[in-house]
């Protein structure tokens, strides 16, 4: 066993590798689903890239949730938008709703957002 | 609240900006949002009054809602419209000048189980009103607003069929993506982890029955009826973006 197929031992198959059985009928939809596949597996598999580093993962294989990032991005979501946005306009309700639901889901406090 | 304080209307609810019309879905954020930063200030900003003779405006002669007056009619409407009636605690009484007294209906809540019901179609998922294919996030709209409507072991039970909706839920897991494709025959989306991930809880709750230590539970659920290891192995290794953010999927 390669050390790469030892270190992705710790996937359980049915969540690295294609599935055992494929319909053999080809459609758009088969085709699709084939290219979702595609770009999937490699980041299913990932704990075998030597390019990732070790500590990327936890103990099942799973990367970590880059909390700092999501947090910037979010906040950045609730900054103001330059023109272009303007279709979504009417979508500004929503816009701050899941933003600021995803910061509290991360234990952020949002308090700070009321006079807003 | 510099935002939410121009969007709300004289005549009830909130659109998506000032002068924008009401609107169900922006309502429903703006109520969530307002709950989320909390504070006396936020929280008497809403006009209970109007937005209760509005909703009564959008309730319907068979038992949904409009998402906005004159609007389309969808279970978007009844989810948003008893989200605001449960964390308001609007009165659950229709006001006099509601159309749907029409019908008989003297509650925000007449005709409603039966309306939701007639959503659920053959796959056992539901549509966004009846007749219309079976889809993620309506289904949860339905399910939440059923939870919302009475206690899931009673209203999930009484409208919806639970054994074709698992079977349908359970189906829209993929493997080895992991992830929650919407509809039959679509793709893992990441978003659907939010709408169908949400409905596993409210299931499983309406197969446990009631939180009372005294009574037997109704089935015991031992553990997730869906592969929450999958799921957590498609958001996390394949919506992460660059540089903060999920995506619907990596090429998306």
């Amino acid at each position: 066993m390669s050390d790469s197929e030892s270190l992705l031992s710790s996937i359980p198959p049915h969540f690295r590798e294609p599935p055992a059985l494929v319909d053999s009928a080809e459609t758009e939809t088969s085709r699709s689903q084939a290219a979702t596949l595609k770009e999937c597996l490699p980041l299913l598999r990932a704990l075998a890239d030597p390019k990732r580093s070790p500590f990327d993962f936890n103990e099942f294989g799973i990367p970590s949730l880059e909390r700092e990032d999501h947090i910037e991005f979010l906040l950045d979501n609730l900054e103001e938008f330059p023109a272009a946005f303007v279709g979504l306009d009417a979508s500004r309700p929503w816009m701050v709703y899941w933003a600021l639901c995803a910061l509290y889901l991360m234990g952020e406090d949002v308090s700070s957002f009321r006079s807003r | 609240m510099k935002t939410f304080y121009t969007a709300q209307n004289k005549s009830g609810g909130f659109g998506g900006g000032y002068g924008h019309s009401s609107h169900l879905a922006s309502t429903y954020a703006a109520l969530l949002s307002l709950a989320l930063v909390g504070g006396e200030e936020a929280y008497t900003l809403v006009d209970r009054d109007s937005m209760w003779h509005w909703l009564g405006r959008l309730k319907q002669l068979d038992g949904g809602f409009q998402v906005t007056e004159g609007g389309e009619e969808d279970v978007r409407g009844a989810y948003c419209a008893l989200v605001a009636i449960s964390l308001l605690n609007l009165p659950p009484a229709l006001p006099q000048d509601s159309p749907a007294r029409e019908a008989g209906f003297e509650t925000f809540f007449d005709g409603l189980g039966e309306y939701l019901s007639r959503c659920q179609t053959y796959e056992g998922g539901i549509g966004s009103s009846p007749g219309n294919e079976a889809h993620g996030a309506y289904t949860f709209c339905v399910v939440a607003c059923l939870c919302l409507y009475d206690a899931p072991h009673k209203s999930i039970a009484k409208y919806l069929d639970i054994d074709s909706l698992i079977c349908w839920l359970s189906t829209r897991q993929y493997g080895p993506e992991g992830g929650l494709a919407g509809r039959t025959n679509k793709l893992v989306d990441g978003c659907y982890s939010g709408w169908l991930g949400g409905c596993w809880p409210l299931v499983q709750a309406a197969l446990s029955g009631p939180n009372d230590k005294s009574l037997p539970p109704k089935t015991i659920i031992r553990e997730n009826l869906y592969s929450s290891e999958g799921l957590a192995r498609y958001i996390l290794g394949c919506c992460q973006a660059k540089h903060g953010g999920l995506r619907d999927k990596p090429s998306k």
